[in-house]
């Protein structure tokens, strides 16, 4: 499943208009990505979308603080 | 000493070219905008034809990354407001922030989101709806992002009266640096609307005009065979500032705004008073603020819109207000007549047609003008621009609701 990590990184890429480059795992996408709290929203929402589930463990879902926090939590989400 | 208002800048995005120079060209060689709506498919609809404007890119204006969450409606008036601050000097001056503000007025705001928002609702359910659909929605929000992109900190917000919305943006931004409130306030109007919630919205009003075989003649302010308007869309938009500040750093100045009039029909929810009584007591209002009586008045942009009803009774109106100079000395055109109706942008851009006919000593025209009307028996400039030096003008608009704003101009030669 390396293709979640792909599409993460490539919709937080399009949604913030960055170079996919800086999406790395390690990257906090407020602190340093600069999303600010309608493009987390935003960037969820779109993953929901992408991956056709839904994200209504809403306090699981906004401790996602890093790529790699929302790669993990979609994984495990995909799997369930 | 009071407190007088020049016109230093100048942007627009309208369906017949953008900015100053292009917009004011366009309007003199008597450019056409209509043509068969290309925005949606609308062969199912009873009107299917509209005044669009062609190949605007909001990248040319606007970060990618702040565009897409602004609705067309927004991003029209962002453009324009960024254009008209680009074209005043203003951008490489030094300025108190605190006493620069914006007014932008829009009829409907960002009614093509709604209706996108409204399919995701109504197809994916409540969780999808996106979270810009609020902050795109509101037609507050062109005030609001012009406020942020420029860094302006003075009095900001949208006024909404239908077509007219526009020019009570420019009425009330008038005000503001008069009453002291502001030296310089970034004020117009913007509207997105050609899309198929409004479109059906105003053909089931029977307000649009149905001669979808025949774009180019569709829209005939004052002529006997108008039968409604056209759809426009866009944004005008303008930079007012302070007289002595305009003149303190050397800046051009198109005029001085020098009167507003603003007053309500209390007659229907959208036809006109059939006198025309609330437009010609706000058009008297205008001229007795600009200290100019009826005879200083050489051209009238006229609301014009080209539906049965409004161009009849603004006629009367404007004979209430002008007597026998109506018929000798004033010329009218209804430059709705090229670019169609944009609806809460038209104030807007039509303050700036307004502006840049005293500026460039000309009247634009109105197209279409073949056969007369009895009823709209005054000079309407008919199908030729006019070379005269206009020392005052004025400039109407009315919108459903029976709200009437009108403006008045003079000429500044320093």
């Amino acid at each position: 499943m390396a293709s979640v990590a792909e599409k993460v990184k490539q919709v937080i890429a399009e949604k913030l208009q960055i170079d996919a480059a800086q999406v790395t795992m390690e990257a906090s996408v407020s602190d340093d990505l600069g999303a600010d709290s309608l493009e987390q929203a935003d960037i969820l929402f779109s993953l929901e979308d992408e991956f056709g589930i839904t994200a209504d463990d809403t306090d699981e879902a906004e401790s996602l603080k890093t790529v790699g926090d929302i790669v993990k939590y979609l994984e495990k989400k995909v799997a369930a | 000493m009071p407190r007088r208002t020049a016109v230093t800048g100048i942007g627009t995005i309208t369906p017949l070219g953008s900015g100053s120079d292009g917009f004011w060209k366009a309007l003199v060689a008597g450019t056409n905008g209509a043509g068969a709506i290309s925005r949606f498919d609308a062969s199912e609809f009873s009107v299917r034809i509209a005044c669009e404007v062609k190949g605007f890119d909001p990248d040319a204006y606007i970060d990618k990354r702040e565009s897409r969450k602004m609705d067309l409606c927004t991003q029209y008036g962002v453009a324009a407001a960024l254009m008209a601050w680009k074209d005043s000097g203003l951008a490489d001056r030094a300025l108190d922030p605190s006493r620069a503000g914006v007014v932008i007025g829009s009829g409907i705001g960002g009614i093509q989101t709604l209706e996108d928002q409204h399919a995701v609702l109504m197809q994916k359910g409540p969780r999808r709806v996106s979270p810009y659909f609020i902050p795109m929605l509101i037609a507050d929000m062109p005030a609001g992002m012009v406020s942020i992109l420029l860094g302006l900190k003075g009095p900001n917000f949208a006024t909404v009266s239908a077509c007219a919305s526009g020019a009570h943006a420019i009425g009330e931004a008038f005000r503001a640096i008069e009453r002291g409130d502001a030296d310089v306030v970034v004020a117009g109007g913007t509207e997105a609307a050609v899309c198929p919630l409004a479109a059906a919205g105003f053909a089931s009003m029977k307000a649009l005009s149905s001669r979808n075989d025949d774009p180019l003649h569709a829209s005939r302010p004052f002529d006997a065979g108008r039968d409604g308007f056209v759809l426009g869309e866009g944004a005008g938009i303008v930079v007012l500032e302070e007289l002595e500040h305009a003149k303190r750093r050397g800046a051009r100045i198109y005029a001085e705004l020098a009167g507003y009039g603003a007053t309500g029909d209390a007659f229907h929810m959208t036809a006109p008073d059939p006198q025309g009584a609330g437009g010609a007591a706000a058009m008297a209002l205008a001229l007795a603020d600009a200290k100019a009586a009826p005879e200083d008045v050489q051209y009238l942009n006229a609301h014009g819109t080209s539906t049965p009803l409004n161009d009849k009774c603004e006629t009367e109106a404007v004979k209430a207000v002008f007597g026998a100079h109506a018929k000798r000395g004033l010329a009218i055109s209804s430059t709705k007549s090229m670019m169609g109706h944009l609806l809460g942008a038209a104030g807007g851009v039509e303050f700036a047609a307004t502006a840049l006919a005293i500026a460039n000593s000309a009247m634009p025209p109105t197209i279409n003008y073949e056969v007369p009307d009895p009823e709209c028996d005054l000079d309407y400039v008919p199908n030729q621009a006019r070379d005269a030096k206009i020392e005052c003008a004025l400039t109407n608009s009315f919108g459903f609701g029976g709200h009437n704003a009108v403006l008045a101009l003079r000429r500044f030669d320093g």
